[in-house]
């Protein structure tokens, strides 16, 4: 399902303060919902809708997880008036599974509408400290006087926090974002919410997204780039990112730091999309391609192969492409081993 | 030969097929046209029965040879849309015969310009007429205003006109033509000066820019700003997309008609909004991030700090 996020309206929402989970208490419920005045409604709409397009990735309910979010969000969808009912069920859920691991927060459930659908967020925040200023005029001097606020849950720079977004489909339509999706090896604490919390796991195996990546990348290398210094320089660059420990592939940021021209940015971009992968975050897998992204290979009209390693290219192994087309490789090392080869 | 009669009756059952025909090719150059951004009056018509047969007694002929039955008159402003619009024709139809009257003329000669096509629909638009319309052919005439108030008013005196007019009214005729040859020229001349004029092309978008904007608030925007960033984005559009320009605003608002009152109504009380939304130029921007995000983030990082454009962006639902 293909969605603008920021579509959504949100009618009603709900908060529940979940604390560190300790050997006795429990989370402190809200009784009342509220609808969100226009400034709440769109500062919620205008994070959701970024962290959602950034870091999200499409889900779906995993049959062999607990079922409460799953039954809870299903009962949303058909009747956002148990939204109270429903939400404090959540929290409960919330804090019996975290463990001390879980930093504490607020779990926001809204119900609303996207493109006419049904839809509900479940969104995990937590607490930020800041300092307010608060201008004073005392016998004629103007001066500051400084706050200290420990109760902020989402600011515009707020990084640290998790949404999910279900909206009404058969089957139920799920994303879920977490800014520690594919960053570094973090897998555990991003784990939490998708799978423990929430029941979910991705709606596409990471294994076959990657291979299907690498496949749209290597076609806009081969057909789309002619010059053969910059083909060996975005393949080096393609086989890093595949190699570094992020857990995530972000195609849209991978061609801001490493393609040249905007108009080639968006060539990538395009042949990610078209092989029906999203732009911004793919979860990352090598089972498929490990073997394969090791080495540069390179092969010549005449039929000579050369095969490097990586780090290799554009420094030891100097490629330069000529006025008539074809391609030069210099190289100067120590030949240990000539052998036939079929 | 068929009597008269039998061609009257032919071209009574005719008739409606034609018009079908010349609606069809008139639809079909309306949309080139647009797309294009070219100016042009279209209009299309079928001959009077009367005006048939008086053709056919002055020369009896058999019907099909009875030359524009159909007819689509393409007007332009421009002498240089004109050349457009023969590209436009050429790709777009089967053309079976074309005259350009200009090429027809020596040059001691003043006289009508316009270009004539006779066509038929290619085979994939004529899926879209009766059978019987399929094979008929019609004629599409293209030339500027000038030419045509001069084809409109020769037709007019020479049609009316019983017995051979004086000399003293055909130079006057003359020299009607004559000063619409030298309108043509002037009017493209004029364009091209005031093109290349500074600040006009930014202008122009921005009238188009307005009169959209106005569709969907009624919220009063910062003209200078507004020139400020038409200025600065224009280049992201190519020479062919520019003078296009209304025609692809007209096409992005009216896709996302729903969506943009959505937005507007949204933030219309929210005193927090990114200000680019409540400026017409957030229409033009918005269709930049649909369609090269990179090209506008490199075109703004130029003009305005980036934060600007990221706010607009989630308003919008596209992430940078």
């Amino acid at each position: 399902m293909k969605l603008n996020f920021a579509d959504l309206v949100i009618h009603r929402l709900i908060a529940h303060e979940v604390p560190r989970t300790e050997s006795s208490g429990g989370p402190a419920l809200s009784d009342e919902d509220r609808a969100p005045d226009t400034k709440i409604e769109n500062f919620f709409r205008e994070r959701i809708t970024s962290s959602l397009n950034e870091s999200g990735i499409d889900v779906v309910f995993d049959p062999s997880a607990d079922m409460t979010v799953k039954d809870g969000i299903e009962e949303l969808l058909s009747e956002p008036k148990h939204l109270v009912v429903v939400s404090q069920t959540l929290a409960r859920r919330l804090y019996s599974v975290q463990n001390r691991q879980n930093t504490a927060g607020l779990l926001v459930i809204a119900v609303g509408t996207i493109q006419n659908r049904p839809a509900v967020c479940v969104l995990k925040l937590e607490h930020e400290e800041g300092i307010r200023v608060v201008e004073l005029s005392e016998k004629g001097v103007h001066t500051f006087n400084l706050e200290y606020l420990n109760t902020l849950v989402l600011t515009k720079r707020t990084r640290v926090f998790k949404v999910g977004l279900f909206v009404a489909a058969e089957p139920t339509y799920a994303r879920v974002s977490d800014e520690q999706f594919g960053r570094g090896s973090n897998r555990g604490v991003a784990d939490f919410y998708l799978r423990v919390f929430l029941g979910c796991r991705f709606a596409a195996a990471p294994e076959v997204q990657t291979d299907r990546f690498l496949r749209s990348a290597q076609e806009f290398i081969n057909e789309d780039v002619t010059d053969p210094e910059k083909r060996a320089r975005y393949e080096q660059a393609l086989l890093a990112e595949l190699n570094s420990k992020d857990d995530g592939i972000r195609p849209r940021q991978f061609a801001e730091k490493h393609i040249d021209t905007t108009d080639e940015r968006h060539q990538f971009v395009t042949r990610v999309e078209n092989a029906g992968l999203p732009a911004d975050l793919i979860p990352k897998s090598l089972a498929l391609i490990g073997n394969t992204i090791k080495r540069i290979q390179m092969s010549f009209a005449n039929g000579t192969t050369i095969t490097a390693h990586p780090d290799l290219v554009g420094n030891e192994i100097k490629i330069t492409g000529l006025d008539d087309g074809r391609t030069r490789v210099e190289m100067e090392d120590v030949l240990k081993q000539v052998k036939p080869r079929s | 030969m068929t009597s008269l009669s039998e061609s009257r009756d032919r071209y009574m059952r005719l008739r409606p097929f034609y018009a079908e025909l010349v609606a069809e090719v008139k639809a079909i150059l309306e949309s080139a046209t647009r797309s294009r951004g070219v100016r042009a009056e279209i209009t299309a018509r079928t001959k009077d029965v009367s005006q048939v047969l008086r053709k056919l007694i002055t020369k009896p002929r058999h019907l099909e040879e009875v030359p524009d039955l159909g007819g689509v008159r393409v007007c332009v402003l421009l002498p240089q849309d004109a050349d457009t619009i023969r590209a436009c024709v050429e790709r777009l139809f089967v053309i079976h015969k074309f005259e350009d009257k200009r090429v027809q003329l020596s040059t001691n000669e003043l006289g009508y310009y316009g270009q004539h096509f006779d066509v038929s629909l290619r085979e994939d638009d004529a899926r879209h007429i009766s059978e019987e319309g399929r094979n008929l052919r019609c004629e599409v005439q293209v030339h500027t205003r000038a030419h045509n108030l001069w084809a409109d008013f020769s037709h007019d005196i020479t049609y009316k006109s019983p017995t051979k007019l004086p000399d003293e009214i055909v130079r006057r005729v003359y020299r009607i033509v004559a000063l619409l040859d030298l309108v043509d020229t002037e009017v493209q001349g004029c364009r091209d000066a005031a093109v290349k004029t500074s600040g006009f092309e930014e202008g122009a978008m921005l009238v188009t820019l307005e009169r959209r904007y106005f569709e969907l608030t009624g919220k009063p925007h910062d003209s200078e700003l507004s020139f400020y960033i038409v200025s600065g984005l224009k280049g992201l559009y190519n020479e062919d997309e520019r003078r296009a320009f209304a025609a692809r605003i007209d096409d992005f608002v009216d896709s996302q008609r729903e969506r943009l009152l959505q937005r507007y109504a949204q933030y219309s009380d929210d005193d927090r909004v990114s200000p680019l939304l409540f400026q017409p130029e957030a229409l033009m921007i918005i269709d930049r991030l649909e369609a090269n995000i990179f090209a506008l983030k490199e075109a703004w990082a130029q003009i305005l700090p980036i934060e600007l454009l990221n706010d607009l962006a989630d308003i919008w639902g596209i992430a940078l």
